[in-house]
């Protein structure tokens, strides 16, 4: 594992959790949703995903259930728990300060130093 | 996080570890299926689709252990491993193996019996007839107090200073009150002193005692008389 995938590490948590925060989705279906709504410009390790899912299930910020999918099969369905929520809420408010501070450190001109 | 979430997932993946991999597989091979299938709608054979989706995945045993790790069994599957370590070299070296389970033995034995003895000597109630009904008298009084000075024992603090010693006086007043008291003795322990029995000197630890000591705490000496209350009389005496 690379650099690029500690980097990920903790956001790969917070997308998990927005994706299924907009349905319950399987394994699958969270990849694909995470793909299709960074515009395909972010794509997921596959081999993190599961590990991810099962430490999450293991923190109480997600429920698994099982169900039919749509080319009925059986799949293991993902949803939001009430402290999956908040715990998203959290993760989103601590991301966009960090992407403020981050985004105000590089918009720096020398007048203002 | 939640305490229960962590809990239930634990205990699953400690009791019923043959179904939670069951499950993990499940949820894998519909993974690479259903990647394998969008695979091949994007012109790939079948078998190449399948072959692709499982390497993108990883090693499926691989996947098992961190998907298991991941519910905290980490910790106890080490300890497992350890343990089972541990068995295979204690039996590779029986000599080894009764040495220190020997020594572990002694130890802890001698250590029990130690503390067992202590516990009965040291802490646990007198072995007199009626413990529970001994009262040990002290005084209080500030520092502007008028003792100042006493064969005893004296414990200072900022706002007083306290004394289990009454001087004999201030005991024999205290025993002509009928204060609800059944007997009031005294004792003073004096430290070392030397007794001659049978004609050898010993060092031994002494107590000076009131001659109702031994008839109040209910305790007869196996041999001969204790010091009795006829005692107190003459100075001296006894």
């Amino acid at each position: 594992m690379g650099k690029h995938n500690d980097l990920l590490q903790g956001t790969l948590d917070m997308m998990v959790l927005k994706a299924i925060s907009l349905g319950p989705l399987h394994g699958y279906g969270i990849l694909l949703r995470i793909q299709q709504i960074s515009g395909e410009r972010l794509e997921i390790q596959q081999g993190s995903l599961y590990p991810a899912l099962y430490r999450l299930e293991h923190e109480g910020w997600i429920a698994s259930e099982w169900g039919q999918s749509d080319n009925n099969r059986k799949a293991k369905y993902y949803r939001l728990t009430a402290a999956g929520r908040r715990r998203l809420q959290a993760e989103t408010e601590k991301w966009n300060h960090m992407a403020d501070a981050i985004s105000a450190i590089l918009r720096a001109t020398p007048e203002e130093v | 996080m939640s305490l229960a979430s962590r809990i239930t997932t634990w205990w699953k993946a400690m009791t019923r570890p043959s179904q939670l991999d069951s499950e993990i597989q499940d949820e894998l091979a519909f993974h690479i299926e259903n990647y394998a299938e969008d695979l091949m709608r994007g012109g790939l054979s079948r078998e190449e689709a399948m072959r692709r989706a499982r390497v993108e995945l990883g090693g499926i045993a691989g996947q098992r252990e961190n998907c298991r790790a991941a519910w905290g069994t980490r910790m106890w599957d080490e300890l497992h491993t350890d343990l089972r370590y541990a068995v295979r070299m204690l039996t590779k070296r029986p000599g080894f193996t009764v040495i220190a389970v020997g020594s572990l033995a002694l130890g802890i034995g001698i250590n029990t019996v130690i503390f067992t003895f202590a516990k009965h000597v040291l802490l646990d109630r007198l072995d007199v007839p009626h413990p529970e009904q001994l009262r040990l008298l002290w005084w209080t009084q500030s520092h502007k107090g008028v003792i100042h000075n006493m064969w005893g024992y004296f414990e200072d603090s900022d706002a007083a200073n306290t004394s289990t010693s009454f001087s004999y006086p201030v005991y024999e007043e205290l025993r002509k009150q009928e204060g609800g008291l059944q007997e009031l003795f005294a004792f003073k322990p004096t430290g070392h002193m030397a007794a001659s029995i049978d004609g050898r000197a010993e060092v031994v630890d002494a107590q000076m005692v009131s001659g109702n000591y031994y008839q109040a705490l209910g305790i007869r000496p196996a041999l001969g008389r204790p010091i009795e209350e006829a005692d107190d009389r003459a100075p001296g005496s006894g």
